[in-house]
């Protein structure tokens, strides 16, 4: 059984995964709450994970179910992660050294202090221009007490990803090679921009988007890819949004294309109920 | 293409490999208490067999102690030792007959009409014999000597001494010899 929990700020969400006859069924439990207390909180260059809030509703999750979890992969809230691309021409050969490198090529450009900061690598490509590096990079200490606290209550945390990559990962097959991805929620988005078939830029912004100015957040948004990539070319603009709002549908319309999630209710138990609000957490499941 | 970022620190190599060396240990432990227990029976059992045959040991001195006991009524130690003696003595007696009987048969057989025994000595005890006798022919005695070395309990004949004489008007020559031989 593998178990995905949502972290978000006032709460945490459920996404139970259960593999049978190869299908996934996915049942949603968002509404446990801990006396709506949030779950982190920002506190200068730190962040702070409330453990109190998590193992008590964990403990109600579980209590609920009637299961007991062995282990679970984890989304990150969102615009705790910082992400970064970077071409070098030769990577350390060991795993340490390539992180220490890695980190040493960025440390310059992260809003984290380095003894803060864990980061994580994804290796994009590899050919005679160099190799291809999707950098993340978020707070080690908010990782390690989200680690304690499930540890004590017996549960080991064998994936913890940051929600954008996840949710790229979800979309797998309909990303673009030059253009951009728009994931709107209800109190933060998410904006990527592809470039020759790879992600180059990643934002996360953790305030509620202007429907109404949404153009111009793309436009700039755009603007500032092509600052660092000259030849980028915008040809496709792709936008998902998880509440689903149709006053958006009619603004967007106009040049951009919905990214259609009701494909992926096949890999899912039918009856699930606000799957858009969890679309991330599918990405986790494969 | 799928995107992987995992800020976990969780080594599932890692755990696999401590579980398997724990799994082992375990299976290790196991192992051995069962060798243990197996020897811990093993010597229960060999030692309730001890304990039997300590007892029918006891209990088989005891026995003899008793007709030991009951013996001493009936007869001294004195007794018993002259009797014991008395049997060895029949015992050893009925033997040398018997061994005796078989040997003159054997010898009878033995001997070819050339030779002329005069005397058989057989000591079983010494395990040895000496034959004397006359023979017209010196090389009769040769194949006498060969001839009882094929019994099957003889170690050894040797000649031991032999003196020739002429007798008679036509003066023949006879061979007068004494054998020696150890059997078995």
């Amino acid at each position: 059984m593998r178990n995905v929990i949502i972290l978000d700020k006032e709460n945490i969400h459920f996404l139970r995964g259960e593999k049978k006859q190869s299908l996934y069924s996915i049942s949603a439990l968002h509404t446990l709450k801990c006396k709506d207390a949030p779950m982190y909180k920002r506190d200068g260059s730190e962040i702070l994970l409330y453990e109190d809030c998590v193992s008590t509703a964990v403990k109600l999750f579980q209590n609920k179910l009637g299961i007991h979890i062995k282990d679970l992969q984890l989304l990150l809230p969102p615009s705790i992660t910082w992400f970064n691309f970077l071409v070098v021409e030769d990577m350390p050969k060991t795993q340490k050294e390539a992180d220490e490198f890695v980190l040493w090529k960025i440390q310059k450009l992260l809003p984290i202090p380095q003894e803060q900061v864990i980061i994580r690598y994804h290796l994009l490509a590899k050919d005679k221009g160099g190799t291809k590096l999707l950098i993340a990079a978020t707070f080690d200490s908010f990782i390690k007490a989200i680690e304690s606290c499930f540890r004590k209550l017996g549960i080991l945390t064998t994936y913890i990803s940051p929600p954008t990559i996840s949710f790229l990962n979800v979309f797998e097959n309909s990303l673009p090679k030059e253009g951009v991805v728009c994931w709107l929620r209800e109190t933060s988005y998410s904006m990527v921009c592809f470039h020759e078939g790879m992600p180059v830029v990643i934002r996360e912004v953790d305030r509620e988007i202007n429907l109404n100015r949404i153009e111009g957040e793309l436009f700039s948004f755009t603007q500032s890819v092509r600052e660092t990539y000259p030849d980028y070319k915008e040809e496709t603009i792709l936008y998902f949004d998880e509440l689903q709002r149709t006053e958006l549908n009619e603004s967007f319309s106009k040049f951009a294309n919905e990214l259609n999630y009701k494909k992926l209710i096949q890999k899912t138990d039918s009856n699930i109920r606000d799957l858009p609000m969890y679309i991330s957490a599918l990405g986790l499941l494969e | 293409m799928r995107y992987k970022i995992n800020f976990a620190t969780y080594d599932r190599e890692k755990v696999l490999r401590r579980r398997n060396i724990k799994l082992l240990v375990s299976v290790c432990i196991l192992l051995l208490f069962t060798v243990f227990l197996m020897g811990l029976n093993r010597a229960s059992t060999l030692s309730t067999e001890l304990n039997e045959i300590k007892k029918k040991k006891d209990e088989l001195t005891l026995k003899k102690e008793q007709l030991l006991k009951e013996r001493r009524k009936l007869f001294s130690d004195s007794e018993i030792l002259l009797l014991e003696a008395k049997l060895n003595f029949y015992k050893n007696t009925f033997l040398n007959r018997l061994y005796t009987t078989a040997f003159l048969n054997n010898i009878e057989e033995k001997t070819a009409s050339g030779i002329f025994l005069k005397s058989v000595d057989f000591d079983a005890g010494r395990k040895q014999f000496i034959i004397t006798g006359e023979s017209l022919n010196p090389e009769a005695v040769a194949s006498y000597i060969m001839s009882l070395q094929t019994i099957n309990y003889v170690k050894k004949v040797e000649i031991t001494r032999q003196t020739f004489q002429r007798l008679g008007e036509k003066k023949l020559l006879v061979s007068e010899f004494e054998l020696k031989g150890e059997i078995f």
